[in-house]
């Protein structure tokens, strides 16, 4: 098992953090042309390098999402019309370029699937490109699947053409993968269990004897840090068990929030996530150009398997005499705590005081508290997995409860960071989860 | 379109021009054709099966696009196909070699095979359907009377009337789904698209009729709705290794089922440990 943070966010991953295992580079937020740098493989969170190719963005308005799909614009499986490739002048710099592709970016991206000749040198270039830059495995591009009644007939057209692609063209073959790009549209209300495209994707995507898959869940309807609704942790539970039990070999999921431990839970081997709610889960209403302004620190629980809003409902913990029911310890959190044990509040700790910009410690918390808990699955049978997970949840949904009550949800509301409700609904598609895989 | 009735054999035969000679009728296929023995041009013998064009252009368009495509021994391949104009009617025809042999479904008749004849025949069923799957293409009608057993006991799969490529639209009529009731896989009757696992389910349901001698639901459709029944149920004795992979084959979930290729794989390995090889 292995976490992933993402490649291509502002100040991604903090000095001294030692739970990473590789990055995946998301092709949204960093153009081919810094990708293909030859020192970009240096850091050591990139030993383990992917590439999301992110076709599933095609659709995307380039008038309010320029920066994304300028950057998009730069892999030559997307549909730039005339837009230069690169910079041709090299006087300019990569910055100017930038600059100048992202304000005529709309003139020139079609926001069409590249169809005949394009599409089959487009999934030529998806496998050329990932094996040029040294990923370790080829992920397949897909496009995002909307509608719940699909036959799927375009999504495995992209899926046959790639995969002869990436077979035919590799000189060193990689390991290939196939995406799995959902809609919330086409898992909410469904039952989870019974979905009949969630099924019809694990049978088509593993009747092709594929390495592996990469799932990615696009949420729409999710404004905040943690995955809200049900159905579609039920679905990803399901893709995950579907995919491990057809026995496809390596299952890396994207997007889900830290209900990622849940899919390492039912099997998943890869999960990738930053601490920005941007690195968290896909919404693609929150891709426009520039991200909801500078955040702010925000202390991760994760036996409340949500943040804490560092301002203020951290100090309500500490007053109400729970801080050790909430609180994560790890080098990052660790002064913090002491402070906290001591009288003193997060304003005390200049890394972790609430004020804009100052999450280093935050972020280095989050990332180490996570990998600590897929550590502590690494190497567990399933039934242990299952386990570890329902007491998780039995406990996250207690300490929501508990932190509910120590605010005044009209006069004294929690803060929106701190989020309380999506733990429920976590516990009941596990439950269910469990319930179906007994039958 | 109302279909016409296919004229006498002999006015068939003049039809050809002597491309197809010898017609001996094997059988009527409803109102839509019929499929006869011939000897063809080249002196080979083929098994030709002549549609009425206006109803099946489409499936026999199909099915020689399939078959074009295949070359392993286990699945009949193209001798020929085209248009023939018989009296005044437009027809269709699909010429395959004539495999000499028994239908699986009279050899069903005659008795419940042994198990090891029965896993020899789903290693050249599964095969075949691994080689369509190979092409994207799903047989959708896997059954007994679609399986010829030559007289070396090995099996050939026939008739890609009803398959259907992936990248083709679905041939549907409303209200019907093509293939035969008591081999539909789940999903298959829900409409929903099918991989080979669909083909995998149908082949565990023949693995089943062959070691029990008959169809281990009379054929009831509904029976199968949470996958086939328990081998160990249907067909006491069956070595419980073969018996557990008989009912993944037949497993409610298609992810559930094993990949045609594994099915072939598994149970080649049995017979060969069997005979000590």
């Amino acid at each position: 098992m292995a976490l992933f943070g993402l490649e291509g966010f502002r100040a991604s991953i903090p000095e001294g953090v030692k739970t990473i295992d590789g990055s995946i580079v998301i092709a949204c937020r960093r153009e081919f042309e810094s990708v293909a740098k030859k020192n970009f493989r240096k850091s050591p969170y990139r030993k383990h390098l992917l590439l999301d190719p992110q076709l599933y963005l095609t659709h995307l308005d380039p008038a309010r999402c320029k920066s994304r799909c300028a950057a998009l614009a730069t892999y030559d499986w997307f549909e730039r019309g005339d837009l230069p490739e690169k910079r041709t002048d090299k006087s300019r710099t990569q910055t100017k370029w930038r600059d100048k592709s992202k304000r005529i970016i709309h003139k020139h991206w079609t926001g069409k699937l590249p169809t005949g000749k394009a599409l089959e040198a487009a999934v030529r270039s998806v496998a050329q490109t990932q094996t040029q830059i040294g990923c370790e495995a080829v992920i397949l591009a897909a496009p995002l699947t909307v509608n719940p009644n699909s036959d799927l007939a375009l999504e495995l057209d992209w899926l046959d053409r790639g995969l002869h692609a990436a077979r035919r063209n590799s000189l060193f073959p990689s390991p290939v993968y196939a995406t799995v790009a959902l809609s919330d549209r086409v898992l909410s209300g469904i039952n989870p269990f019974e979905n009949a495209i969630v099924d019809t994707i694990i049978d088509q995507i593993s009747a092709r004897e594929i390495d592996g898959v990469y799932i990615v869940l696009e949420l729409s309807n999710l404004s905040g840090y943690y995955l809200a609704s049900g159905d579609a942790v039920g679905a990803l539970l399901r893709l995950v068990d579907g995919f491990r039990r057809a026995g496809v070999k390596r299952i890396i999921v994207n997007y889900a929030t830290v209900a990622a431990l849940l899919a390492a839970a039912a099997g998943a081997d890869t999960i990738c996530t930053g601490w920005y709610r941007s690195e968290r889960r896909l919404n693609l209403n929150e891709l426009p150009d520039e991200d909801g302004g500078i955040a702010v620190p925000a202390y991760y629980s994760h036996s409340l398997a949500s943040e804490i809003n560092v301002g203020d409902d951290l100090m309500r913990v500490v007053r109400a005499g729970r801080l050790h029911d909430f609180a994560d310890e790890t080098e990052f959190s660790a002064g913090l705590l002491r402070a906290l044990r001591d009288g003193k509040t997060p304003g005390n700790v200049p890394e972790w005081e609430h004020r804009k910009g100052n999450h280093t410690a935050s972020r280095g918390h989050f990332y180490s508290a996570i990998g600590r808990e897929l550590g502590a699955i690494v190497g567990c049978d399933e039934k242990q997995r299952f386990e570890y997970a329902q007491r998780w949840l039995n406990t996250a949904v207690k300490l929501a409860d508990a932190m509910s009550s120590l605010s005044d949800p009209r006069n004294d509301p929690l803060n929106s960071r701190t989020e309380v409700t999506h733990q429920l609904g976590w516990q009941k598609a596990f439950e269910q989860f469990m319930k179906q895989r007994a039958s | 379109m109302a279909s016409s009735p296919l004229p006498p054999g002999d006015k068939i035969e003049a039809a050809f021009s002597g491309a197809f000679s010898k017609l001996a009728l094997l059988h009527q296929q409803g109102a839509q054709g019929a499929v006869f023995r011939a000897t063809a041009r080249d002196g080979s013998e083929v098994a030709l099966k002549i549609y009425d064009a206006n109803q099946v252009e489409e499936r026999t368009r199909r099915e020689v696009a399939a078959m074009r495509k295949l070359t392993r021994p286990t699945i009949v391949r193209l001798h020929s196909a085209g248009g023939v104009v018989i009296g005044s009617a437009n027809y269709r025809y699909i010429a395959t070699p004539f495999i000499v042999g028994d239908s699986l479904n009279d050899r069903i008749a005659r008795g419940a095979l042994s198990v090891d004849s029965a896993a020899q025949i789903t290693i050249d069923i599964t095969d075949a359907i691994d080689e369509l799957w190979s092409h994207r293409i799903v047989h959708r009608d896997v059954k007994p009377a679609n399986v010829i057993v030559k007289p070396d006991g090995r099996a050939v799969l026939i008739d890609l009337g009803v398959a259907r490529h992936l990248d083709q639209k679905t041939l549907t009529v409303a209200g019907y789904t093509f293939g035969t009731p008591g081999y539909f896989a789940p999903e298959h009757l829900a409409g929903r698209p099918l991989s080979c696992r669909a083909d995998v389910f149908s082949a565990g349901i023949v693995f089943q009729e062959m070691i029990i001698g008959q169809h281990p639901t009379r054929q009831r459709q509904e029976l199968l709705s949470k996958g086939g029944l328990r081998t160990a149920t249907v067909a006491p004795g069956v070595p419980m290794f073969v018996s557990r992979l008989i009912d993944e084959m037949v497993a409610k979930r298609a992810f559930d089922r094993p990949t045609p290729a594994r099915v072939r794989d598994v149970l080649r390995d049995y017979l060969k440990m069997k005979t000590g090889d």
